[in-house]
């Protein structure tokens, strides 16, 4: 009878979680799973059942899915050996403990706050190829020919670094708060310590300080990965239509097949997408279960 | 004079047979073929009569408020806004009792949320705009649609027959037509003449000349908005047509043909070798088609091609209007094309929702408001009118007359190909457009593509 | 191989070294680099907000406007509002800026509100009670971390305009919960994991039972948790775009979605957009100023108590 009661309680308890958690993030996946091998030329209708030819069509050239995952896969690597680094350059100097340590840190995370919408608005009118302040500005420094005239977001070659510079302007404030926060969490005992013992800066930072924020470190670079496997709303806004573009992503596409009648391709792009988000937070954690020798907390 | 000019042109361009659509519904061939003179008299007799019909057709339930809702495009900005705030005045004004609640979104956004809507059959509005062809048909073929045979018949004289080919389907009547369009060429003489050019060029072999010339001289000759893909085809699809002839483009259009034609390819080609030769204004690469209009505007580039709509802005400037001439893209290859062979038709288009509450009222409030936005917009230059112009339309801009001019000795018309080819087709298509800009695709690799996508 | 390193300081480096004025004046200059980066847009953004499309085309790109066209602003306010509404409505109700404003505060805070309930009940249960596969449980919960919000985008399209609901704050409110809970649950069992287990004990003794030891002892000691959690989903639901964009329709548009119709036919007109930009931002901005510690720590937390 009591335990009876007990699971009853338990159950009671979870139940919004759930709901929630059931209804609205694991069933979608069976769901996409599902749709991916049927046609869904409209909502309401499965159309044919086409096994995994959607899968193998969005691989064929018409879709440039593959051209989508490795634009995806290129601003995730940008973001883990750019964005990071800088980030983590600018936790430590800051978690050096230095004056108006506070404001510069205020500063930095700004950015984060804003919505991307803003911010992809914002860097349309700085990149615009006529008037745009890297224009205006590359004409006072005299260095105008060293620009490609169709602008940065134009020229095939320098789009997708065009959408990589407001990511990072936007989110190193991120990884930096993440990153210092751990900084802070050194006891500076342990890096007085090392100082008496003659140590560098560098080398506190380097082999005390990083070793110990490593499982922070871990948590930024799956941030950073999947962030960029999603990344939507900024290229979406600067993508316009999304038909002309040189940094297509999937979830670009998934958006325009879902309402395209093509509710198939765009549920087989869903699923790659979890796949992929899956196996890199997968990836990233035995990389560092192997080496983590000293971040356990 | 004038007036009698342009309606007697308007006449003979009506009478034209109008390409079709032919997606899964099947194509209503376009039936009305009567001869020039007929209409033309007809003409002149239904524009009084016009005045008469519009009472008539009032019989709404007088007494019973009624909301309607309606989504359009005529965002703030855009051409047709005055048309549909001064239509809708006037109908708020016949029809006390109705609340219109209307909402316009913006061009690419709107085509998001009407196929979603439609698509899952939530949210729809009683009536609201559509291009004609694919675009209204997929909606037609889920059955979202409600059919205005019975409204349209009361309308029989003030509205030809052949202006509703495009939005007939399995011959039955859905959609109110507004305004026609086609895709001309637009000059800016100022800039021309300073590249020693007093007239616009009447051939493809002086276009090029003339481009030459305006590179020489410093003057960028073309605008193109890569950042809307839509504005890219505004200068492919005539091209195309021009290279390779109105029927045969239409064949492909309606998937009567492959794309698997090498004079497709040729047309592509010679497209990106204007590119190559400096023809465009390489910042038009990525932005919007409203930057793309006001660096036009602004004198920063010579040419633009567009829709005709466009001629209610140019007009509005009054600085600006002097200045620009309106004409069409040269023929190419004459042995397969000629003059007269265009892009473009009846496409914007009211319909009702099936779904609606208050349908058979909706549709006759559909049918009076788009009669009233013609009549506005052609007055203000938006486009030629599918319905026959009525009233005093001597105030009429001169290059919204020379359009007229223009579809006068129309010889074939070929949709727009994002409105003639069925959302399926429409994504890899524009793609494939927006990848021959970017310089991705060559002329043969454009044909390939899309002999392999579609279907 | 960290390890080898970190014990075995190569002799060289015994001699003891003070960070020489030179490191920290360069560590000074790379930190103003970095504040001037971050601010410099934000500067432009404002500057262009109050200027005329000649001044910011032309003659005048960075510096101050010459004249302060305030005016931007109030055209800002009469965009989007719905032509044919009757002025006897709410004035919320007629579109526009105020409206998908409103629309935001009341998605955030509804979903803030679904969100911490059932993070904390969820979190009991997983934390306080005893019973096989708590734990399964909430590493099952962990995973949706990862899962991404577009997966959900097209089937919840579809179940959602099944039972009618697309057309309404609901279809915002429950996925921006659902997708917060992962976190929110996380953050919580940190939390909560720090009360101590002594007090369910003795609450037990005094006779609450599991709801009146969840609602009178952890509720009231969560509050720092709840506080710091509502703010990070407040800050996720006011940003989102993607499915406001999708599943809203005009009475339900939140800002960014509000913004990004900006864009329309507004594109040439830069002043009005800047001036959109700012209204959107800078509230957020001012709320940052006075509470910029709480709003960090809520981001902080996530990542360094998992």
């Amino acid at each position: 009878m009591h335990k009876k009661n007990k699971s009853i309680t338990i159950f009671l308890f979870l139940l919004p979680a759930l709901v929630l958690f059931i209804g609205i993030l694991i069933w979608p996946i069976f769901a996409s799973v599902h749709h991916s091998l049927y046609q869904y030329p409209t909502f309401s209708d499965p159309g044919e059942f086409v096994g995994f030819q959607n899968y193998i069509d969005l691989f064929n050239k018409q879709y440039d899915f593959g051209k989508a995952v490795v634009n995806a896969l290129i601003l995730a690597a940008l973001s883990v050996f750019i964005q990071l680094p800088l980030s983590l350059g600018l936790a430590l100097m800051l978690g050096k403990g230095i004056k108006g340590e506070r404001f510069y840190l205020s500063v930095y995370f700004t950015p984060v706050l804003i919505s991307a919408v803003v911010i992809g608005m914002l860097w349309e009118k700085i990149y615009n190829p006529i008037y745009g302040l890297v224009v205006k500005g590359a004409e006072a420094l005299n260095i105008i020919d060293k620009l490609p005239p169709e602008g940065l977001l134009g020229n095939p070659k320098t789009a997708l670094l065009a959408v990589f510079i407001p990511t990072i302007w936007q989110y190193v404030g991120y990884h930096m708060l993440l990153m210092y926060a751990g900084i802070k969490g050194v006891s500076s005992e342990l890096r007085e310590a090392a100082m008496l013992d003659g140590a560098t800066d560098g080398q506190v930072n380097r082999y005390i300080i990083i070793p110990i924020i490593k499982p922070i470190i871990k948590v930024s670079i799956i941030f950073a990965i999947t962030g960029s496997l999603k990344s939507y709303d900024l290229i979406k806004v600067f993508a316009k239509d999304a038909y002309n573009c040189s940094y297509k992503v999937p979830s670009l596409l998934l958006v325009r097949y879902a309402f395209h009648n093509a509710g198939g391709i765009a549920s087989a792009i869903a699923v790659i997408m979890i796949v992929m988000c899956f196996a890199f937070a997968i990836l990233i954690n035995w990389l560092f279960k192997e080496r983590d020798l000293y971040g356990k907390k | 004079m004038k007036k009698r000019l342009v309606s007697v042109l308007l006449a003979a361009a009506m009478v034209l047979s109008l390409v079709a659509c032919g997606n899964a519904a099947a194509p209503a061939a376009s039936t009305d073929t009567a001869p020039a003179a007929d209409t033309t008299t007809e003409t002149t007799e239904a524009a009084p009569a016009a005045d008469t019909a519009t009472e008539e057709v009032a019989e709404a339930p007088s007494d019973e408020p009624i909301t309607l809702t309606m989504w359009c495009i005529a965002t703030e900005g855009d051409s047709n806004r005055h048309a549909y705030e001064a239509a809708i005045a006037d109908m708020a004004e016949k029809y006390p009792n109705v609340t219109l609640e209307w909402e316009a979104i913006e061009n690419e956004a709107y085509k998001t949320k009407i196929s979603a809507a439609m698509a899952s059959g939530e949210g729809l509005p009683d009536i609201f705009f559509t291009w004609s062809c694919a675009f209204l048909g997929d909606f037609v073929n889920q059955g979202r649609v409600y059919c205005l045979d019975d409204v349209l018949a009361k309308y029989s004289s003030e509205l030809p027959e052949s202006m509703l080919g495009n939005t007939t389907y399995d011959g039955k009547h859905y959609g109110v037509p507004t305004t026609m369009n086609i895709v001309a060429l637009f000059a800016n003489m100022d800039l021309l003449a300073q590249a020693g050019w007093d007239k616009v060029p009447e051939n493809y072999d002086e276009l090029i000349q003339c481009c030459d010339d305006l590179v020489a001289a410093g003057i960028i000759p073309f605008g193109c908005a890569g950042g809307e893909t839509w504005c890219v085809t505004e200068y492919l699809e005539p091209i195309i047509e021009k290279t390779i002839g109105a029927d045969a483009l239409n064949d492909i259009f309606l998937g009567r043909a492959t794309y698997n034609n090498p004079d497709v390819a040729k047309a592509v080609d010679t497209f990106q070798e204007m590119i190559d030769k400096g023809y465009f204004d390489p910042a038009g690469a990525s932005l919007p088609n409203d930057d793309v209009k006001a660096n036009f505007i602004a004198g920063r580039t010579a040419f633009y091609q567009n829709g005709t709509w466009n001629c209610a802005d140019f007009a509005n400037n009054a600085d600006f209007l002097p200045k620009v001439k309106v004409t069409e893209f040269p023929v190419i290859d004459s042995s397969k094309s000629k003059l007269g062979q265009l892009i473009g038709g009846p496409s914007d288009t009211l319909a009702v929702t099936a779904s609606s509450p208050n349908a058979e009222f909706a549709a006759e409030y559909a049918a009076e408001l788009g009669k009233l936005i013609c009549h506005y917009g052609y007055l203000d230059g938006c486009g030629l009118p599918a319905w026959i112009p009525y009233g005093d339309t001597s105030s009429i801009n001169p290059l919204t007359q020379s359009v007229a001019e223009i579809c006068a000795n129309a010889d074939s018309y070929v949709l727009f190909g994002d409105t003639a080819q069925s959302a399926v087709d429409k994504d890899p298509y524009l793609d494939a457009v927006a990848k021959v800009y970017g310089k991705e695709l060559d002329g043969q690799g454009f044909i390939e593509e899309l002999a392999g996508a579609i279907r | 191989m960290a390890k080898s390193k970190a014990i075995s300081f190569d002799s060289e480096m015994y001699s003891v070294k003070k960070t020489n004025k030179f490191v920290s004046a360069l560590i000074y200059v790379g930190l103003v680099v970095w504040l001037l980066i971050d601010l410099f847009p934000l500067y432009y953004l404002f500057t262009f907000s109050l200027k005329s499309t000649n001044e910011i085309t032309g003659s005048n790109v960075i510096g101050l406007p010459k004249e302060w066209l305030w005016s931007n602003y109030s055209r800002v306010f009469t965009l989007g509002k719905k032509t044919g509404v009757p002025p006897v409505r709410h004035f919320f109700a007629n579109g526009g800026l105020e409206k998908s404003f409103t629309n935001s505060v009341l998605v955030a805070a509804l979903t803030i509100i679904i969100c911490l309930i059932a993070a904390l009940m969820a979190t009991y249960a997983i934390t306080r009670i005893v019973w096989k596969g708590s734990q399964t449980l909430n590493s099952i919960f962990m995973l949706g971390i990862t899962i991404p919000m577009h997966v959900a985008l097209y089937p919840i399209y579809v179940s959602f305009s099944k039972m009618g609901i697309l057309k309404s704050y609901w279809a915002l409110i429950i996925p921006y919960a659902a997708f917060s809970l992962s976190m929110a649950i996380m953050v919580c069992t940190g939390f909560m994991n720090d009360i101590p287990k002594e007090l369910d004990e003795s609450a037990c003794i005094d006779g609450c039972g599991t709801w009146g030891t969840f609602f009178h002892i952890i509720v009231p000691l969560m509050k720092p948790a709840l506080a710091t959690m509502g703010i990070y989903i407040f800050l996720q639901c006011w940003n989102e775009f993607m499915f406001a964009s999708v599943f809203g329709d005009e009475a339900h548009y939140t800002l960014p979605v509000f913004v990004s119709n900006l864009k329309g036919s507004n594109i040439t007109d830069w002043g009005l957009v800047g001036a959109g930009l700012v209204l959107a931002t800078f509230p957020m901005l001012l709320v940052y100023v006075f509470m910029s510690r709480r709003i960090q720590e809520s981001f902080m937390v996530g990542a360094v108590k998992g």
